[in-house]
């Protein structure tokens, strides 16, 4: 099994197979971090896109060895973030308004109107580093990296949010 | 919901969100840049500035309440001198003063069992845990047999003397003592030096008491030599008190912990947080029956890795080391397991070098 790291090598020569890999490795924890700030599926669709692109333009300035993970993630945070700067001033983000934010599917409904909901408790601080920590496994310390804080605040963050889901689901609040 | 579920639903449900958009990538047309782009983190958005000063205030206000400290004075003995209740003060200030001095000798690197590699991650804080404990046995002792008393300052760097009896768990006396001066600079402000005297060891403190109106509130500081310390703060709020530590060993704070206290269905109830550069854990303690105490807890390692169990702590006597041990019962779902570790000796006022 190749290393990420000969993927990225392969990936300069714009071998299909690598940009492949690299992509599954990587696809969820890039989405649901742009997500988890712009809480728009189609506007997320599109930014996920455009992140993808700009890490195939950018491949020669990525580091060897380093950690190719947290670049990525990088650039796409950056990207979201750009975006929701874009749209904020155009109009305010409402996730009541955003019906397609999780789309029912067959048997998912009820659990995807909870996972919206209990999301919906958090500020963006607390979601990026739930989404990073949840969806993608990451470690504290990577997180900390991804959205320059210290890794004190992004623990007190990712504990504070999981205790206020948590408190919600015992309909505490 | 426990934690470890509630993250599962969400790691599903956001995965299944994630759209394919590998076919919509021509790589093929994608230029490739030579030229430095620097990728920096941005800062976020400032959507809750509120919430953020709560979590800096949170940070840097300390809090601590005293009605824990709401016992029925036992005066059947004999040398009390200041007959007048205690004030709320004098309760802040020995509660304090014994949390800090208590974190203070918690010192990580006496771990019993460093390098567990089989086991659970809890089993290597076993021995923090049990000087908390040793905290802990203060607020769920039994509250009617809690006293301080301030008696005659017999040491004339001070004027006032305090001295705190309570039982452990076994029913065995516990006394501290603390000496300290006060100056009031103003009706709101008081400050404090002075000395406590626990476990052989003699604690320098320094601090500020502030009341305005209802309000109270303290910083303390407890040390031995002036780059190792703890700082106290405390503050009361309705129906909770809370305690903020820093841990601070060659000027560098190594750990922060917190504890909160509050009443449920008349019981105590204390939860613990403690963090630092390795780990955050939380625990919540709660008296049982059977001088025994449950504890449940949470860590969470920076190395990604973490645990939620239950402990079962009794104190027991070992008859051939004729010492007095914390018995640790560890739950982790199925698995379980059994650890003991030395309980801190109490005070004995006949051995201790204290002027008692």
């Amino acid at each position: 099994m190749k290393d990420i790291e000969d993927y990225i090598t392969a990936l300069k020569q714009k071998d299909e197979v690598a940009f492949s890999e690299i992509y599954y490795q990587t696809e969820h924890a890039v989405f649901a971090l742009i997500f988890s700030i712009l809480k728009d599926q189609m506007l997320s669709e599109d930014v996920m896109q455009e992140v993808y692109i700009k890490m195939i333009s950018r491949i020669n300035q990525y580091q060897s060895g380093t950690n190719f993970r947290n670049w990525l993630l990088t650039i796409a945070r950056n990207a979201a973030l750009d975006c929701y700067n874009q749209r904020k001033n155009e109009y305010p983000l409402d996730p009541i308004e955003n019906e397609d934010l999780f789309p029912q599917t067959e048997g998912g409904a009820f659990v995807k109107l909870q996972t919206e909901e209990l999301l919906g408790l958090l500020d963006i601080d607390e979601r990026e580093v739930v989404i990073l920590r949840i969806v993608d496994d990451l470690k504290f310390k990577d997180i900390a990296a991804i959205i320059d804080r210290p890794l004190g605040t992004v623990l007190w963050l990712y504990n504070k949010a999981i205790k206020k889901m948590q408190k919600h689901l015992r309909g505490e609040n | 919901m426990k934690r470890k579920e509630l993250k599962k639903m969400i790691k599903t449900e956001i995965r299944s969100l994630t759209p394919h958009i590998l076919p919509k990538i021509d790589l093929k047309a994608i230029p490739l840049y030579d030229a430095q782009i620097d990728e920096k983190p941005r800062k976020s958005p400032n959507f809750h500035a509120v919430g953020r000063l709560s979590l800096l205030l949170v940070v840097v206000i300390l809090s601590l309440t005293v009605y824990f400290f709401q016992p029925k004075f036992v005066d059947e003995t004999p040398p009390v001198i200041d007959k007048q209740p205690l004030t709320v003060k004098e309760e802040v200030y020995t509660f304090s003063a014994l949390s800090a001095i208590s974190l203070f000798n918690a010192n990580p690197s006496n771990n019993l069992l460093i390098n567990n590699q089989d086991g659970f991650l809890i089993e290597d804080q076993i021995a923090v845990l049990s000087k908390y404990l040793y905290l802990i046995e203060f607020s769920v002792g039994d509250r009617n047999l809690i006293e301080i008393k301030t008696l005659p300052s017999d040491n004339p760097l001070y004027q006032t003397k305090l001295v705190y009896h309570s039982l452990d768990l076994l029913n065995k006396p516990i006394e501290y003592v603390f000496y300290y001066n006060e100056e009031s600079e103003n009706q709101e402000e008081t400050r404090l030096n002075g000395i406590m005297i626990a476990d052989y060891q003699e604690y320098i403190l320094e601090g500020k008491f502030e009341r305005e109106d209802d309000e109270t509130k303290l910083k303390l500081k407890a040390y031995i030599t002036s780059g190792d310390y703890v700082i106290v703060e405390e503050k009361r709020e309705a129906d909770e008190q809370k305690f903020f530590y820093q841990v601070v060993r060659n000027n560098q704070v190594v750990s922060e912990n917190k504890i909160k206290i509050e009443t449920e269905d008349g019981r105590f109830k204390i939860d613990l947080t403690f963090a630092d550069k390795d780990k955050e854990i939380e625990y919540k303690f709660k008296k049982q029956k059977d001088n025994k105490i449950l504890i449940e807890y949470e860590i969470e390692t920076v190395a990604g890795e973490d645990e939620e169990g239950e402990i079962i702590v009794y104190v027991v006597y070992d008859m051939d080391k004729k010492i007095h041990q914390y018995k640790y019962i560890i739950k982790v779902e199925d698995d379980e397991k059994i650890i003991k570790d030395r309980r801190l000796k109490s005070i004995n006022p006949k051995t201790s070098s204290t002027n008692i």
